[in-house]
This record gives structure tokens, sequence and C-alpha cells, in this order.
């Protein structure tokens, strides 16, 4: 499935990589600090950035906006819509509050698209750069298994894994990034390689830089674009994915609200006329998924529009 | 049959250049007559716009009569008959200009479909007779091949089968040898002489002058979208009157021995 | 190579994986937390706790305490002779199981693959071919919006929209108790679920594909050469735009019916639909791992089946594809040039 092309790719090194910069008068320092990544020329992807942010920030603060405990439930208060006096988002079947349900559960479905997205992306990275700069019989088996774990469906051995280990925050983030890797390690593979060939790097490798010197500080930066783009992306495929499992009943268990388990019984609150219960969370996911897609474009191709 | 006339064909690109400013010519039946010119003065799109086939956003100005007809002014559904029966074209790269998942045999059915109805044995007939006419032996075999397994020269030979499959009077020919190898190249036009030698007027787009010397009857010099110069092959190209005529065939390094 | 060698050589791989996949599964489950014995017992009593006597008794008549090794292959020969041991919560046999439930999810991904074509198609073609450009950007953030919803968001909406708020179709099951199940009643059941699967968060690429296939193909030479012989517009659009531009489209259409599938789980379980998906989502939670297994390979021979199917299509559509191995096809020299 991956042709093999060795010809020197003739793009140019656009603005993200400037590897002239420690000739520059003042001297800036060397190394992957010195990449600066593309700036978007269009407002979208700062748009969703900071959307992100936001959310992120009201996330962390969630106790200090709300007094309620997401897990605390008050008969005396129980299906109350919107706009109820005490309740800005009303309350479920249970009394218990929307809203601090809402933004507790963004603390969980955040964190574990960050984390988990962060697993996969390093073991992505590091399973790519070894295919990418490791002996050829390596490059081979690493891409045949990638090729081969993507053609499966992928949610059925989530459902596996998660029945082994039981529901439980570590077994989600386990599980997404034992079944995600596999496109990180491909664009971070083809990204190395396309360095590879630039002529900065022959030169480099010429001069006689080891390879780990090679790879440290001509490779890597270069590759850094993708594969920022693929890693916002898996933001959202985790959210996406541990959403699901936590809706299934099989991510995380209900004594810790996500997202995904606020709406476990959505289907019958939909027919009983509590939509709203439904679509708090809903929407939350969609807005926060779209909005790291578009970061995710952004970073691939920053002139161009992100949808 | 009569030939072609055209008088003073403008045409502009969308957003502003005009780039063919007034161009006059005149093509008999079964006459050969190259457009030569350097590059951007106007040749592809003089023709282009006589097929009205020009991207959309550009300008047309006045006439190409065919058989009484102005091609310019024509309504679509008279266009389309009109195409493939009065009129057929060839381009610079044939293998592009066919379908990559049509046979041979599927471009040239679906083409005499659209003007003759007529049994699809019939129409095999004519089609293998085009090909044949194109100058491919065994025609029956090339109808099943696919446009990736053809050389060069069996790609425009196509061509010319499509474009002459409903025996039109005139044939605009672009660039048609650009991308052949010289042998192959005088082959092809060989094909074309004849086909000309039988009645058909062609209209021959080169940037090769020893092209025009050797197959045109007549030339006509193209030269900031307007013809300079326009007479029998053998006389512009020996005593050419324009200063442009010259510098092409001072930079094209023919002496008169070699044109002759 | 012909098809049929090649389809012989892929039945041969697959059949390689399903076995992997197989032992991975069944060494996977071995090792979950709980008891199958206690499972069943406490299944069978109604939740009453088995005493442990009970449960070593069960064990021994389950054969749980023999190796791994032995288990596997007792389970394997079994397969083989198309018996999948029984599900520990029902005790019914797990092949009976899947009949039941397995033609309800060919079904709906059927229908809901014959949707998502069309629809994407008719999108597609509009937005490929539309000179207006708010149409085109505006299906375009349609599309782009739709890849942020997950499947059961989608299916949550469609429900609340066709079955809460207009009461236009049914909300469940594939028929209401009592009612016969015909034609036309599972046909009204079918449709929420196999429009919340087909138009699901995988549908805008789809779209996308088509929409890039069309606007290639629309400048190419081959168009412009086919309107000089004089082809009517319809069979230009048809046979020359879009012909060329749908391989794409078809390549991926393979790989996509795989993640079709894995997301029609979850709409089982929205739309109660009593498919093979709502039986695994079950099973997962109550610990029926000889259903689980038999879930997981069922699925991932489908999804290999149908990465086939689709690899075939498309050499079938463009024959300058072909199949690995194919050595047959080569310019044609009839001699002149």
């Amino acid at each position: 499935m991956t042709t093999e092309r060795t010809h020197t790719t003739p793009t140019p090194d656009g603005p993200a990589l400037d590897p002239g910069a420690d000739a520059r008068p003042g001297g800036r320092p060397r190394g992957l600090l010195v990449v600066r990544l593309p700036r978007p020329r269009r407002p979208t992807g700062t748009i969703a950035l900071a959307v992100l942010v936001g959310m992120g920030a009201i996330a962390v603060a969630a106790p200090l906006l709300t007094p309620f405990d997401p897990l605390a439930t008050d008969t005396s208060a129980t299906a109350l819509p919107p706009g109820s006096p005490d309740h800005l988002l009303g309350t479920d079947l249970l009394g218990r509050d929307l809203l601090t349900r809402l933004l507790y559960g963004a603390r969980t479905s955040l964190l574990v698209g960050l984390v988990a997205a962060a697993i996969t992306v390093l073991a992505g990275t590091v399973i790519g750069a070894l295919a990418a700069v490791g002996p050829r019989r390596l490059d081979e088996a690493i891409t045949r298994v990638a090729d081969t774990l993507l053609s499966l469906p992928l949610l059925v051995v989530v459902l596996a894994l998660s029945t082994v280990a039981g529901p439980s925050l570590g077994s989600v983030i386990v599980a997404i990034a034992v079944t995600s890797w596999m496109p990180v390690a491909l664009v971070a593979r083809t990204a190395l390689r396309t360095q590879r060939e630039r002529r900065y790097v022959r030169a480099a490798r010429s001069l006689g830089l080891s390879p780990a010197q090679v790879l440290g500080r001509h490779l890597l930066p270069g590759a850094i674009p993708p594969v920022a783009s693929i890693a916002a992306f898996e933001v959202g495929h985790a959210i996406l994915t541990e959403s699901t499992l936590s809706f299934l009943g099989l991510g995380i268990p209900p004594n810790r609200p996500s997202w995904g388990n606020l709406l476990t019984e959505a289907q019958s609150h939909l027919l009983t006329g509590q939509w709203y219960t439904v679509a708090f969370p809903a929407v939350a996911i969609v807005i926060t998924i779209v909005a790291v897609n578009a970061l995710a474009a952004t970073l691939a191709r920053p002139e161009s529009s992100a949808w | 049959m009569s030939g072609l006339t055209v008088r003073g064909l403008t045409v502009d690109l969308p957003g502003g250049p005009r780039i063919v400013n007034g161009v006059d010519l005149d093509l008999a039946a079964g006459e050969v007559l190259a457009l030569v010119g350097p590059s951007g003065a106007g040749k592809s799109l003089t023709v282009r716009a006589i097929a009205r086939l020009l991207p959309p956003g550009a300008r047309v100005g006045g006439t190409a009569r065919l058989n009484d007809v102005d091609l310019l002014a024509v309504d679509q559904a008279g266009l389309r008959r009109l195409r493939g029966t009065a009129l057929g074209c060839m381009f610079q790269n044939p293998t592009a200009g066919l379908n990559p998942t049509m046979t041979v045999g599927g471009h040239l059915l679906e083409t005499l479909r659209a003007h003759h109805r007529l049994p699809r044995v019939e129409l095999r007939e004519r089609g293998l007779t085009a090909l044949a006419g194109a100058g491919l032996e065994r025609p029956a075999e090339l109808w099943q091949a696919y446009p990736f397994q053809l050389s060069g020269g069996q790609a425009q030979r196509v061509a010319l089968a499509l474009a002459t499959a409903c025996h039109p009077a005139v044939l605009l020919a672009d660039e048609i040898t650009t991308e052949l190898d010289a042998v192959t190249q005088a082959q092809v036009l060989d094909t074309l002489r004849a086909h000309a030698a039988a009645g058909r007027s062609v209209l021959l787009v080169t940037h090769d002058l020893a092209v025009a010397a050797r197959w045109a009857d007549t030339v006509a010099v193209l030269e900031a979208g307007r013809v300079t110069e326009h007479g029998p092959a053998a006389a512009v190209l020996h005593d050419p009157q324009a200063a442009l005529t010259r510098t092409l065939l001072r930079a094209a390094q023919l002496s008169s021995a070699a044109l002759s | 190579m012909t098809t049929a060698q090649f389809v012989a050589r892929r039945a041969v791989t697959a059949a390689l994986v399903l076995l992997a996949i197989s032992v991975l599964c069944f060494t996977l489950l071995d090792l979950a937390p709980g008891d199958p014995a206690r499972a069943v017992l406490e299944a069978r009593s109604g939740g009453l706790p088995a005493s442990v006597a009970e449960v070593a008794d069960q064990r021994a008549l389950m054969g749980l305490d023999d190796p791994l090794a032995q288990r596997y292959l007792r389970w394997a020969g079994g397969a083989a002779t198309g018996d999948l041991g029984a599900s520990s919560i029902t005790g019914r046999p797990v092949t009976a199981e899947l009949a039941d439930t397995v033609p309800w999810t060919v079904l709906l991904t059927v229908v809901a693959t014959v949707f998502s074509v069309l629809g994407a198609v008719a999108v597609g073609l509009v937005a490929g071919l539309t000179k207006r450009r708010w149409l085109r950007r505006g299906i375009e953030l349609a599309m782009f919006v739709l890849g942020g919803m997950p499947g059961f968001v989608t299916a949550l909406l469609l429900l609340y929209l066709g079955a809460a708020r207009w009461q236009l179709l049914p909300s469940g099951g594939v028929g209401r108790p009592g009612e016969d199940v015909t034609v036309a009643v599972v046909a009204a059941h079918l449709v929420l679920p196999a429009a919340a699967l087909a138009f699901g968060h995988h549908f805008g690429s789809y779209v996308r594909l088509i929409q890039t296939g069309i606007t290639g193909v629309r400048a190419a030479p081959h168009v412009d050469n086919a309107r000089a012989r004089g082809l009517g517009a319809w069979t230009i659009l048809r046979r020359h735009v879009l012909g060329p531009a749908l391989v794409p489209f078809a390549t991926r259409l393979g790989v996509g019916t795989g993640a079709l599938l894995a997301g029609a789980y979850a709409i089982e379980v929205i739309f109660s639909w009593p498919g093979m998906g709502r039986l695994a989502i079950a099973a997962a939670k109550a610990q029926d791992y000889p259903v689980l297994t038999a879930v997981v390979l069922v699925t991932a021979a489908f999804v290999i089946a149908a990465n086939l199917l689709g690899e075939l299509a498309v050499s079938r559509l463009d024959p300058r594809v072909r199949l690995p191995g194919d050595t047959r096809r080569g310019p044609v020299v009839v001699g002149d040039h």
C-alpha cells in the first residue's frame, strides 16, 4: 500500500522551517525549539484554538463555577427544565444539576481525550520513527502490521479490551491508544522519510553528523507540522471514541461523569420530552471535536480553508 | 464539399486580454493549411474558438462559415449536430483525450451513436472502417484496447479515427505531432494528407516549420493575434514577406535547400 | 493471475488473519476478571449468588480448569464443525444467536450503504458542479460539521426529529408488539437507523472525494474531446465525468463499509435493532465470552470480505488498476505505430 519513492521532492521548505536561523546575526538557539509553527492566514484556526482553550479553562475551573456536586441527587428538584432558578440548565430525573454534570463531564472527557491522544501520538511517533530510520525489515514489518490493523473494525477490538479490563478511566485510555496509533505511525514515517530526502539533510550527513544528530536536529523539526496536525486529529478521535464507549456503558463508569456517560439513557429521555439532558452534552461533544478538527486542518494546511 | 471561411475572429480571455485580434482564414476543400507562429501568438485559441471549446468566460467575435452555416452563431443543439459530422478535432496529447475507463471501440460506438441511428453491428462496421482509414492495421484487435495500452502514434491515429468517423468536411488539428517522434510524426501526417486528398480540408496548427513545409499546401503566419502572411507554402517559406516569418525561418535554421 | 486466483489467495490470507484474531480474542478474554461459571449459575438462578462448591462443579463441567491451549483447541475444533459453543447467559447455542441477529445487521448495513452511496453521489455532484460559491461552501461546511459528530449523536438527532418531534417514523425495534412483521413494517422501522448509519461521520469524506473527483475530471482533456465529438451533455456527465470521478470513491467505499459495520453497533442499541451489534454490546456487559468471541470473528470476516469486494469492484471500474500479481496486460503492439 505504501509506494517507494526516492526522488527529491522539489517543494521548498516553507516558513515552518528555517535551517538558516542560526546563521542569522544575533545568533538564534538551535534544535527543536527553533521551529515556528505556521501562522494561519485565516481566522478559523485561531478561533478553534480559542474555543478549545476557553473550554479547557472552564473545565479546570468547574468547582469554582458551580456549588453542586455532580453526583448528589436531590429528590425535591427532579426533572426541572433549563432556566429554572439555581439550575441554569435544569436537572435530570434524579435531581442532579445538569450544568454541574456538564462541567465535570468536560473535565473527564477533555482529560481522557488529551491523555489518550498524547500516548497515541508518542507511541505512534516512536514506532513511525523506528520504521523510517531503522532497518528495512523492521520498516516492512511495522508497515504491514499497521496496514492490517487499520483494515479491522476497531470498535470491536475496543469492546473486547474494555470487557477484559473492566470499564475505567485507565482502560479507556489504553484501549484508545492501542487502536489509534497506526495513522500517527504512518504519518510520522512518511514525514521523516520525506525529510530525509531533503538536500540539507544529505548535506548534514555528508558532513559527518551521526544518525542521532541528524534525527534530532534535522529530521524531527521538519516532521513536526504533519505530526502536529494528526496529533490534533487524534484528540478529536479520542474524544469521539471515549464518548461512544461511555454512551454504550463500556467506557467511563457512571460514578465519574463524562459527556459520553451523561448520554447513556439518552434515547429514552428523548422520547419522554427531556431533550435538554441530551442536547447539552451532545452539543458539547460536537463543538469540541469540530474545533479540534479545524485546528488539525489549519496545522496541516495553513493557507487554505479549514473546511 | 466546401471549406471553411473565417472572418474577423477575435478571442478575449476571461479577465481581459484580447489574444486573437481579427483573424481571416480561407480553407478550400482538400486543402491543408498550416497555421504557424511563435508561442503565445494565439494559434491554439484560434482553433478552439472555431470549435467553440474555449474556457468559460472567454468571448468570441467574428464568423466562421462552414457550408453556409456560421459555427460561431449556431445554437447548442445545432452545434452538437455539426460537431463530428461537419467539423472534426484532434489535440496535442491523444491519450489524455480518451476516457481511461473506456475501450477504443467504446469511444467509436458512442461517437457514431450520437449522430446515426443504426443497429450496433453497422455502427461497429463504420468504426472499424474509421480505424482502418486512420492507418491502423488489425482494427478488430484495437477495438478492445484501453487507452493506456496504446502507443503515442496509435493513440493519435485513434484520435484521427474518432475525428473522422462521421465524415466531417473540415478537420482541425492542434499540434498533433508535437509529442511524437519524427518517424511516427511523418507516418501520421502522411495519413492526414491522404484524408485531404480525399477531399477533406485540414487546418494544421504547428510550431514546426519543417512540418509546414513538407505537408501543407498553404501557410498562414500568426503574430500577436493577427495573420501577417498567408499564401502557398513554397512561396511563404522561400520568400517570406513579413519580418516575423524571416525571424522564424532563421530561428529554425532552415535553408531554402532544406525546405524543398 | 485471474480474478479467481486472486480471490483464492485472499481467502487464504483472510483465513489466517481470522485464525490469529481468534487466538488473540480467546487469550484476551481469558484474562478478563470474573468467572464465567459463576455468571452462568447466577444467570440461571436469577441473580442468587452461587456457592463455592457449585461454582467449582460448574467450572469442571465447562472445562474451565484445563490449560489455555487445550481450551482454545477445543473451541477451534468446535468452530470448524460449526459449533461455537453456547451463550453463557442464555444457554442457547451461539450459532443460533448469530443466526437470529446477523441477518438484521446485514440488512441494516446494506440499506445504509445504498443510502450512503446515493446520498454521497447526489451531494457530491451538486458540490462539484455548481457555480454558486455559497452552495459549494455551505455543503463543505455541513460535511465538516458532520465529520465532528459521533455516530450515536447523529442517531440521537435523527431519533429525536423523526420519532419524537415530528412523529414520522417508529422509534425502535422492527415492529410493534402484536404487529405482523411485513416488508412494509420492517421498511418503516429501517429508515431511521439506516439513515443514521448512512449519514454518519464518514459521509463527509465520501462527499469530499466525489466532489474533488468531479472538479478534477470536469476540466480534463477527454471531456473536451467528448464535446468535440458532438456527444450530448447528459452522456458526457454520466460516462466521462462521473465514471472516472467515482474511482477514488469506490476505493474508499470498500474500506468504509468496515467502518460502517463498526458504527452499526451503537445505532442498533439506540434503535433497539435486533442485530449483531446489540448482541455484542449486551454480551460485553454480561461477560458472555463465547458470544463475544463469535461476534468479533464474524465482524472481522465481514470487513475483510467488504475490503475484497471493494478491490474487485475498483479493478472492474478502472482498467488501469491491476490486481496485485496481474501480469496479463501490456501495450498492444499491432505492427504499426
